[in-house]
C-alpha cells in the first residue's frame, strides 16, 4: 500500500490521494473512499494529498488507517450513491456481513478504530463501533462491564455504592 | 493493507495501563468519554439502568437531563415498572433517569396490570413502552414478565 508517487489526475473516475500514518507508512487510496472523512474530504476538494505530497494523519497509526481505510473502501461506492438509495438488497446485506465481521475484533482495536473515526469524521465508522461497544456491554453486570472495560476494580467505598444501587434498581437486573 | 497484522494488542480485561492515546481515564477504561458517552446512548433503557452501578461517572452522565433527552431521541421514551426502596405498598414508574414519574399502590398497579399488561403503559410516541415488573410483582401476577425491546 506505500504510494512513492500517486496518480494525480484531477478528472480521473479514480483520483487517488495519500495519507501518511503517525508511523509515516504511506497509503495511497482513491479520493472517494478517503471522503468518507469529512476532515479529510475538505482537504480532498482543496486538492491536497496527490502527488508526492500526501495528507499527514498523526494521530492515526498505520495498523489502524489501514483498518479504516478497509472500511472507507468497501463503503465508498454506497456513499457514493447517496447514502445508497438505490443499492439492491444483496448489496446492503454484503454491507451488512461486512459490517459485522468488520467489528469482530480485539476491544483495542475497537477503540483505536473508534478514536480514529472520531478524529477524522467518519460518522458510518463511529456508529458502527459505537454499537458493537454498546452490544458488548448490554447483558452484562455493573462488574463484568467494568472487568471488559478493564476498569480499576473498585475501592470498597465505589463497592459499597455499587451495592447500594443494584439494590435499589434490583427490577433492572432481573 | 498489508500492515495490518502490525500492533499486538494488550489484553482487554487487563487493568488500563495508558495507551498511545495518552493515559486512561479513572472512570472510563481506555476510551475518552465523549466516546464512551456516545457507546451508552446506544445502550437500550433497561440496560442502562444496571450500568448505572458501574461507576459514579456513569451514573451522573446517564442521569443528566440533556442525555436522558437525547436517549429518548433514538429509543423513544421509555418507561419502566419498579419496586424501589424497598416500599411495599407502591409501584413506582420510573423514566431512564431514574425519577419517579408516578407512584401507584401496589393493588391498584396488580388490577392495571392485570387487566392491561399488553397495552399499557402507552408512551407519547406509541413507540417504546416498556414495563418491568419486579420480582415480587411477578411473582403475584403470574404470567406477568419484564416486556421490552429487543435490540
Amino acid at each position: 500500500m506505500a504510494a512513492p508517487e500517486s496518480g494525480d489526475g484531477n478528472n480521473g473516475a479514480a483520483r487517488m490521494v495519500t495519507l501518511i500514518s503517525s508511523d509515516n507508512t504511506r497509503f495511497e487510496v482513491e479520493a472517494a473512499a478517503a471522503s468518507l472523512s469529512q476532515t479529510l474530504q475538505l482537504t480532498i476538494l482543496d486538492g491536497g494529498g496527490g502527488g508526492g505530497d500526501g495528507i499527514p494523519l498523526p494521530n492515526v497509526d498505520s495498523a489502524t488507517l489501514s483498518k479504516v481505510l478497509e472500511y472507507c473502501i468497501k463503503h465508498a461506492p454506497a456513499a457514493a450513491n447517496g447514502g445508497a438509495p438505490n443499492a439492491t438488497a444483496v448489496d446492503r446485506a454484503e454491507l451488512e456481513r461486512f459490517d459485522n465481521e468488520f467489528v469482530n475484533i480485539d476491544q483495542s482495536v475497537l477503540y483505536s478504530l473508534i478514536m480514529a473515526a472520531h478524529n477524522l469524521e467518519i460518522e458510518g465508522l463511529q456508529s458502527l463501533v459505537a454499537k458493537k461497544v454498546a452490544d458488548m456491554i448490554k447483558g452484562k453486570s455493573p462488574m463484568e462491564i467494568r472487568r471488559t472495560l478493564g476498569f480499576p476494580d473498585p475501592t470498597p467505598e465505589e463497592q459499597a455504592e455499587m451495592n447500594a444501587h443494584m439494590l435499589e434498581y434490583g427490577w433492572a437486573y432481573e | 493493507m498489508s500492515q495490518m497484522e502490525k500492533a499486538a494488542p494488550p489484553n482487554p480485561c487487563s487493568a488500563p495501563t495508558g495507551s498511545r492515546f495518552g493515559p486512561p481515564l479513572s472512570d472510563g477504561g481506555e476510551l475518552p468519554f465523549d466516546l464512551m458517552l456516545d457507546v451508552l446512548l446506544r445502550v437500550p433503557g433497561k440496560d442502562l439502568c444496571r450500568l448505572r452501578a458501574v461507576c459514579r461517572r456513569w451514573r451522573a452522565a446517564t442521569t443528566d437531563s440533556v442525555f436522558v433527552r437525547e436517549h429518548a431521541a433514538r429509543h423513544g421514551v421509555q418507561i419502566f415498572l419498579a419496586n424501589l426502596r424497598n416500599d411495599d405498598a407502591h409501584v413506582h414508574v420510573v423514566d431512564i433517569s431514574g425519577a419517579v414519574v408516578k407512584r401507584i399502590n401496589v393493588s391498584a398497579a396488580h388490577r392495571l396490570l392485570s387487566a392491561r399488561a399488553s397495552t399499557w403503559p402507552a408512551s407519547p410516541t406509541g413507540r417504546t413502552a416498556v414495563a418491568c415488573s419486579t420480582r415480587r410483582l411477578v411473582r403475584s401476577c403470574p404470567g406477568l414478565r419484564c416486556r421490552g425491546r429487543e435490540e
